[in-house]
C-alpha cells in the first residue's frame, strides 16, 4: 500500500471540521500579523522613526494580500494535501521575524535616544 | 509500509490503492507520481509517505500557534516601550523590550523549523520530536515577569 485513499464523501466531511479549523487559524494568524504592524506603525510614529513604521506597514499590507490570495479557505478537505504548507508557513514566520526586528529596533531606538 | 511513495495530487482510481507501487516499482513506470508531486521542502515531502490529513493539519495548527505566540511577545515588546516612553520610565525597560521583540522574532522562525520537524517524523512514522523552544520561552516570560514585578514592587510608595 503506497498512501492513503482519497477521501470519500464521508471522509470529506470528517476531514472538513479540521479543515475549517486550520483555514481559522490561518486567516487568525495573518489577521494578527497585519495589526500588530498597524500598532507598530503607530508606536513608531509616536517615537519619531516614521521610514520604521512605514516598513511595517508595508510588510502588514502585504502580508493581507498574500492571506487573501494564498491562504487556504477550508472549502476542500483534499486541497490541504496538495497546496505548499512550507511556502505558506515561511511568508508567515518571515512577516513575524521581521516586525520582531522593527519592534526591536524601535525599542533600540528609544532606549539610545538622549 | 513503503517509503518514498507519494500520491498526492493525481487522479487516483480505486485499484490504485490496491495494487500501484512508489518510484522505481515496476508496475508503476514513468513516474507520473514523483512529477505530481513538487512540494517543498523535499527534505520533507520527499520521504515517506502521506499521513492522515488531519494530522498533518493539526501540525499546521501547531505551527500557527507558534507563530501567534512570536506575535503576542512581539506585541508585549512594542507596548512596553510605547509605556516607557509616553510616562517615562526607565530605560531598563526597553531592554526587555528588546528581548521580547527578539525572542518573539525567533520564536517565528522556530515554528517554521518545528513544522518541519514534526511533518518529516509524521511521514516516516516516527516519534514527534520534543518542543525545543517551549523551555526557553517559559523561562523567558517568568523572567519577564519577576523583572517587571520587582520593578513594580520597587516603585510602590512607602
Amino acid at each position: 500500500m503506497t498512501g492513503r485513499p482519497p477521501p470519500t464523501e464521508g471522509a470529506a466531511q470528517l476531514y472538513g471540521a479540521a479543515g475549517e479549523r486550520t483555514s481559522l487559524a490561518w486567516q487568525r494568524t495573518a489577521l494578527g500579523v497585519v495589526l500588530g504592524s498597524f500598532v507598530l506603525f503607530v508606536v513608531s510614529a509616536r517615537l519619531g522613526v516614521i521610514a520604521l513604521g512605514t516598513v511595517a506597514v508595508g510588510v502588514g499590507l502585504t502580508l493581507a494580500v498574500v492571506s487573501v490570495m494564498a491562504f487556504p479557505t477550508g472549502g476542500n478537505p483534499a486541497a490541504a494535501q496538495t497546496r505548499n504548507s512550507w511556502a505558506q508557513l515561511m511568508i508567515l514566520s518571515a512577516a513575524v521575524a521581521a516586525l520582531g526586528l522593527l519592534g526591536a529596533l524601535a525599542a533600540l531606538i528609544t532606549l539610545l535616544a538622549p | 509500509m513503503r517509503r518514498g511513495a507519494s500520491n498526492y495530487a493525481e487522479p487516483v482510481t480505486d485499484g490504485d490503492f490496491a495494487t500501484a507501487g512508489g518510484p522505481g516499482d515496476p508496475a508503476d513506470p514513468p513516474t507520473v507520481r514523483e512529477a505530481a508531486d513538487r512540494r517543498r521542502p523535499r527534505s520533507v515531502y520527499g520521504v515517506g509517505s502521506d499521513p492522515d490529513p488531519r494530522f498533518s493539519m493539526a501540525n499546521e495548527r501547531t505551527a500557527l500557534a507558534w507563530v501567534r505566540t512570536g506575535l503576542g511577545l512581539l506585541a508585549g515588546g512594542v507596548a512596553l516601550t510605547s509605556v516607557a516612553s509616553v510616562t517615562g520610565l526607565p530605560s531598563f525597560l526597553d531592554v526587555v523590550s528588546v528581548l521580547a521583540c527578539l525572542f518573539g522574532a525567533f520564536t517565528a522562525i522556530n515554528a517554521l523549523l518545528s513544522w518541519q520537524r514534526a511533518e518529516r517524523a509524521l511521514r516516516l512514522g516516527e516519534p514527534l520530536p520534543a518542543p525545543t523552544a517551549l523551555r526557553w520561552l517559559v523561562a523567558l516570560v517568568i523572567l519577564a515577569a519577576v523583572v517587571v514585578a520587582g520593578y513594580a514592587v520597587a516603585q510602590t510608595p512607602r
